[in-house]
């Protein structure tokens, strides 16, 4: 109890200061503290703060299968076993625009998109990706087409050009729930990778109940040294983190989160958001979309993935209710799937695939792009989906008119691509 | 059981105030720089056998006894198995999962222990990485050899290759004890001619794969269909060579330059059984390059690559990018422009001898301004191992960990866990996290980082919030003996009770832990944390406490 004190007290002193500092008009307080006060700040007035939530879906995700292009002859000749029927047959696709047709799976995404809060991006991806996993995942979270040695990631630069507050800048305003701090995240400004609200913190045993504690005291000592700057926010975060009760959590208007992984993540970042805790940038990943073998068709191990994924999303939109306006989902992947299937009615490493933006502010209920279609000539290499949108195209229009970052930041978030409204897809309007 | 001097190694010290002689700083900052960190009594040790003799004699290992370390690493017996065997294993185990579960063109997903069974052939080379992993850990504990250690990690961060890229996993331990290790006391040429031939680089580099383009009048003919996607010049290799491992990003080439050296180097590649280098001549463009203003003769093979690796190893670019990165490791991030210039100089005129160019750094006089001292933020390895020596920690072998009845081995369990998948999974088997396992949540995945840039120099990399948090963790677990390959918390001998004479105990144990009187501020943490103990509490638990802030201090984290 008594290291509990300390660290309270601690607390309790630093945001009076924070108080007064923001009361004289000054905001260069430490950030713990301006944390703490935002946190205070936000919790009563509800918020208002801008939230985007990337969901990777790791794997190679088959976006002919998410979003099913069953108008076209190609589709059927060269997929079989694993092709998704028309909307009129039984187990059938659900109809987007007469030519595309959503996953039955993902039946809770097709009343977004008919409530006009889905907006569909196919045949996006990375130009000049290769057909390595961790190549092309580690590329389109850095942000880049091949630089491998760009060692940040967009969403960090993102935030470094995030038009902010100071006042209301929070320890936890970025977060990842995983183990490790993805690639998207790395960087110069302050991101924290927590898989477990509960868990995460300086675990107590020898230094007693409470965390930190002389920790605490030892690097808000520590002035002058960077390390003070990492341990300020590590203990704010903590300190925050501990309003944030996860145990007993109760989703809102009746949502129900799946048992899975992305469940929880994404259960969690409801929980964040909801507590105020000034949370702008969130990431979740989900596994299982390196469909080589039985991928299946309106069932099977590919519809199991898209029907977690629809239903988590489900969740995630009903428990926020209107705070989804606030909030804006991409989905990415880091490439498509072969257009044709194998020889184990699965599909190997492709190229373009479907993203997908989820939210209030969202211009939805259409599939935007230029759909290069199946035809032997169009295919890229002569066997995948060609991409018309590059990624970062499509991140950029959230940095942009989501984030509020200025269009001639563009190059600093992804640098060498000439990124400009004018390559938006116009999801966000 | 292990007993912990705390108290005893620091009669050792004629440091009687707060201020230490500067002998005693000088003997800390080689083994903070030189070593990974010292143990308990080196410093006294290092000081009585003089600095610079053990300087001379770290620049010398062969001539050094490393009996425990040999004991240590007696366990791990992958490491001498060679690498057309675990290439084998690597080809099997793809072979069964094609026909199991179809294809996987990049063969990376051997990672997913959920998707190995028990069977040795299915481990072995998962195996083979986690003792890798582990041997570097132990080598950074225990070897006497320290020197010898840090600068296998420096060359192999230099030359760095991802485990988690197609084959490399089979390769990376060749790569690093067969290409990096019998050459860091040798020649630069040399060095960059073993990385240029050894098959885990021609794989993460795609070198392997490069081949001359088409001739022309062969194409338009149908002929595209011959020419398989992935075929063709691939320039990755020769752009990070110039680029990375030699005369750096402002070394003065072109993207013209990156692809004539592509086209001299087309044709080395690897055999895919064995891992050996094999010149491959149907594949090598026969024509004439010109590099950095170089002509290199048309009709050549192999020694095209040759030329340009000659070319670049001597250019003055390379001497001072290589004299600039011994500078950031050595130094700091932003070392003395006048020191890069000596130590580059050096370089340049013993021809790339290496052990000259270090003997120039280390002699240097200003190698030993104090301003440099604790200048660097550690790595999370450096962070770990120097922690572990510190408190004189004695990891148990799988062998003596009790706690420990899996089916798959724990070192291929940490190993994946490495590679992404079933890192919980461990630590629920185990009951706690490894040594390994907390230093990838420190931020530091072991030969799997992606950039061929290798792990930052840069300390601010290593500085945040969540890394410090997990920095933390590790250090009230190794106080608190809850490391699973330690298992129980150091016993700390307890001459002086802190209660009846805190300071002095206070001052033995951060001389023993922190090699110096901690700041003013910690101490005055340190102090009040020193006496925190409930009544009736065993003062053990207040030398565990103090143990654990002190190695988590910001102070320690430094080197």
């Amino acid at each position: 109890m008594n290291q509990s004190r300390v660290t309270r007290r601690f607390f309790i002193k630093q945001g009076a200061l924070a108080f007064a500092a923001i009361g004289a008009g000054s905001f260069f307080g430490p950030g713990f503290l301006r944390s703490s006060v935002m946190a205070a700040e936000n919790s009563g007035t509800g918020g208002g703060r801008r939230i985007l939530v990337c969901l990777f879906q790791r794997g190679a995700a088959d976006g002919l299968s998410m979003v099913v292009p069953y108008g076209e002859e190609d589709y059927y000749k060269l997929r079989t076993a694993i092709s998704l029927r028309p909307p009129s047959a039984e187990g059938g696709v659900l109809d987007l625009n007469g030519h595309f047709g959503l996953h039955p799976a993902l039946a809770p995404l097709h009343d977004f998109y008919g409530a006009g809060e889905l907006a569909i991006v196919h045949a996006c991806g990375n130009p000049h990706t290769t057909r390595s996993h961790f190549e092309a995942q580690d590329l389109m979270e850095s942000g880049t087409a091949k630089d491998k040695n760009l060692l940040s990631g967009w969403l960090n630069r993102m935030i470094g050009v995030c038009p902010e507050d100071e006042a209301r800048r929070s320890a936890l305003r970025a977060m990842s729930m995983t183990n490790q701090l993805p690639r998207s995240l790395q960087g110069r400004e302050e991101a924290l990778a927590v898989a477990d609200l509960a868990g995460f913190g300086v675990r107590g045993g020898i230094l007693q109940e409470g965390g930190g504690g002389g920790f605490e005291q030892l690097y808000e000592s520590a002035t002058g040294d960077v390390l003070h700057g990492a341990g300020r926010d590590g203990f704010g975060a903590m300190e925050l983190l501990r309003t944030v009760d996860e145990k007993n959590y109760r989703p809102q208007n009746g949502a129900n989160y799946p048992g899975s992984p992305l469940g929880r993540s994404l259960r969690q970042v409801a929980q964040l958001i909801k507590a105020g805790v000034g949370l702008e940038v969130a990431f979740v990943e989900a596994g299982g979309w390196d469909t080589h073998i039985n991928q299946g068709a309106a069932s099977g191990s590919m519809a199991n993935r898209l029907a977690d994924m629809g239903y988590c999303l489900a969740a995630l939109h009903r428990d926020l209710g209107a705070r989804m306006s606030e909030v804006l989902v991409l989905t990415m992947s880091e490439f498509g799937r072969t257009v044709k299937e194998n020889g184990n009615r699965g599909t190997d490493h492709g190229h373009g695939t479907a993203f997908l933006a989820l939210g209030g502010g969202v211009r939805g209920g259409r599939i935007l792009g230029d759909w290069p279609g199946l035809s032997r000539e169009k295919l890229f290499e002569g066997r995948d989906l060609a991409i018309t949108t590059d990624y970062r195209d499509f991140f950029a229009e959230a940095c942009v008119r989501h984030m509020g970052v200025a269009p001639a930041d563009l190059n600093k978030v992804f640098p060498g691509h000439r990124a400009s409204p004018q390559a938006f897809r116009g999801y966000l309007g | 059981m292990l007993i912990l001097l705390l108290v005893g190694a620091a009669l050792h010290f004629d440091c009687t105030g707060a201020e230490s002689s500067g002998e005693v700083l000088r003997a800390r900052h080689v083994l903070n720089r030189l070593a990974y960190g010292p143990r308990p009594g080196e410093i006294s040790a290092v000081v009585a056998m003089g600095v610079e003799k053990w300087m001379r004699g770290q620049l010398q290992p062969d001539k050094i006894e490393n009996p425990e370390l040999e004991g240590r690493l007696a366990e791990l017996t992958s490491l001498t198995s060679n690498q057309s065997d675990l290439l084998g294993a690597f080809q099997d185990q793809m072979q069964r999962r094609q026909r199991e579960r179809g294809e996987d063109e990049d063969q990376e997903s051997l990672s997913r222990m959920d998707e190995l069974a028990p069977d040795e052939g299915r481990f072995q080379v998962t195996l083979a990485l986690g003792e890798l992993q582990r041997a570097k850990l132990l080598r950074a504990v225990y070897s006497e050899r320290q020197l010898e250690e840090v600068l296998v990690d420096f060359w192999f961060n230099h030359f760095n290759v991802d485990a988690r890229k197609q084959s490399v996993i089979a390769m990376v331990g060749h790569h690093e004890n067969e290409v990096i290790r019998p050459h860091v006391f040798g020649k630069f040429r040399d060095l960059l001619g073993a990385t240029a031939r050894s098959g885990a680089m021609l794989i993460y580099l795609d070198n392997a794969r490069s081949s001359a383009e088409m001739h022309p009048a062969m194409q338009g003919r149908g002929n595209e269909e011959v020419q398989r996607p992935g075929r063709g010049l691939n320039e990755n290799y020769a752009r990070e060579l110039m680029e990375l491992h030699t005369l750096g990003v402002k070394g003065g080439y072109s993207q013209k330059d990156v692809m004539e050296v592509a086209r001299a180097f087309t044709g080395w590649t690897v055999e895919r059984s064995t891992g050996e280098f094999v010149f491959r001549s149907r594949l090598h463009d026969r024509g004439m390059k010109r590099v950095l203003g170089r002509r290199i003769r048309e009709g050549g093979g192999m020694e095209d690559g040759e030329q340009v690796l000659d070319l670049l190893a001597a250019h003055p670019a390379t001497a001072r990018r290589i004299a600039t990165k011994l500078c950031q490791r050595f130094v700091s991030d932003e070392p003395p422009n006048d020191l890069v210039e000596r130590v580059a100089a050096a370089f340049k005129k013993s021809k790339g001898d290496l052990r000259v160019t270090y003997e120039a750094l280390f002699f240097d006089p200003e190698f030993f301004n104090p301003v440099h001292y604790d200048a660097k933020i550690k790595t999370p390895f450096e962070f770990a191992a120097s922690a572990l020596r510190a408190a004189g920690i004695d990891l148990k072998s799988e062998a003596a960990m009790s706690v420990w009845r899996g089916r798959m081995p724990l070192r291929a369990m940490e190993a994946a866990a490495t590679l992404g998948r079933g890192g919980e999974r461990l630590q629920k088997r185990v009951g706690s996290k490894t040594v390994l396992l907390h230093i990838l949540e420190m931020g530091m995945p072991l030969y799997a980082w992606a950039a061929p840039t290798g792990y930052p120099e840069e300390s601010t990399h290593w500085v945040s919030a969540g890394a410090l948090v997990a920095r933390l963790n590790f250090a009230l677990a190794l106080a608190g003996g809850e490391l699973a390959d330690v298992g129980e918390a150091p016993v700390l001998q307890s001459g002086i009770s802190p209660q009846e004479d805190g300071h002095d105990s206070l001052e033995a144990a951060e001389n023993n832990i922190l090699g110096r009187r901690a700041s003013e501020a910690t101490r005055q943490v340190l102090q009040k944390e020193a006496g925190a103990g409930r009544e009736g509490e065993e003062s053990q638990v207040d030398q565990n406490r103090l143990l654990a802030l002190l190695l988590g201090s910001p102070e320690f984290q430094r080197r």
